[in-house]
């Protein structure tokens, strides 16, 4: 019975089921980065809104990228329930820090399941996730770098809309 | 009873002589759906210990009891996990 499992799935059960996982908390980080795009441009940060609409979009696309392996390997993606997300924030650089921590608790997930795939000798998977854990130190760095910028000049209120500007240059 | 065996690249559920024949995609769903299940949950007061569960695309469905469930996440388990020797092959 074991070999037929294995003729019909190139990976492990295991990865697929934490791959699903990971599907449902990239879908929330999508939705999330909505919110916080409607949150900027309701406060002038058009900006900081085009880049959470993007982020929105690169999240869904890492999404999909997961639910194609898992299906195009034999197993079986599911569509994610989105939980509900927060759509206030207290200020621009209380919504940069939610967002940093989000990425950070990707990456920590990505690379959880990257070691699972080492242990469980899924070589296929673990090349897969290695884009990943490539693409999340840039996610994340995007992050720091405007916490950053608006933890150092961000207590002037005028100051505020400049710093927008330069968050949008990179 | 609750039995799985092999038949012409098939699964064959026996259930207490009901007999299912399921695809490879048809078992994948089945273990989700099992594995969704909270077992935990049968054990309060409220909870009827009956879950109902489709299965082959709608074209089955199984009233199972909690001892049911139980065999179901075992046997389910046992299929999926390979033995050693398999792993890098």
């Amino acid at each position: 019975m074991e070999n037929l499992v294995r003729e019909n799935l190139s990976i492990n059960i295991k990865i697929i089921d934490l791959l699903n996982e990971q599907i449902k908390m990239e879908a929330k980080a999508s939705s999330m980065y909505l919110a916080m795009a409607s949150w900027c441009e309701q406060h002038g940060y058009d900006h900081s809104a085009k880049l959470f609409y993007d982020q929105s979009a690169e999240e869904r696309e890492h999404m999909l990228k997961i639910f194609k392996f898992i299906n195009d390997n034999g197993g079986m993606a599911y569509a994610p329930e989105v939980p509900k997300v927060s759509h206030e924030y207290e200020s621009i650089l209380d919504l940069y820090k939610t967002a940093l921590h989000e990425e950070i608790q990707v990456s920590k997930s990505i690379q959880s399941i990257f070691l699972t795939c080492r242990k469980e000798k899924d070589v296929a998977s673990e090349l897969f996730l290695q884009w990943f854990v490539n693409e999340q130190l840039e996610e994340e760095q995007k992050m720091r770098h405007a916490v950053k910028i608006y933890e150092l000049h961000g207590d002037d209120v005028e100051n505020l809309y400049a710093l927008d500007k330069r968050i949008s240059r990179g | 009873m609750i039995t799985f065996t092999l038949s012409s690249n098939k699964y064959q559920l026996n259930f207490h002589g009901k007999e299912m024949l399921l695809s490879f995609c048809e078992l994948l769903a089945f273990r989700n759906t099992i594995n969704a299940i909270d077992i935990d949950s049968h054990f309060y007061n409220d909870h009827s210990g009956i879950e109902i569960v489709p299965l082959c695309n709608l074209k089955e469905i199984l009233i199972l009891e909690t001892t049911d469930v139980i065999e179901l996440k075992k046997i389910i388990h046992a299929i999926f996990t390979p033995k050693e020797v398999e792993v890098l092959n």
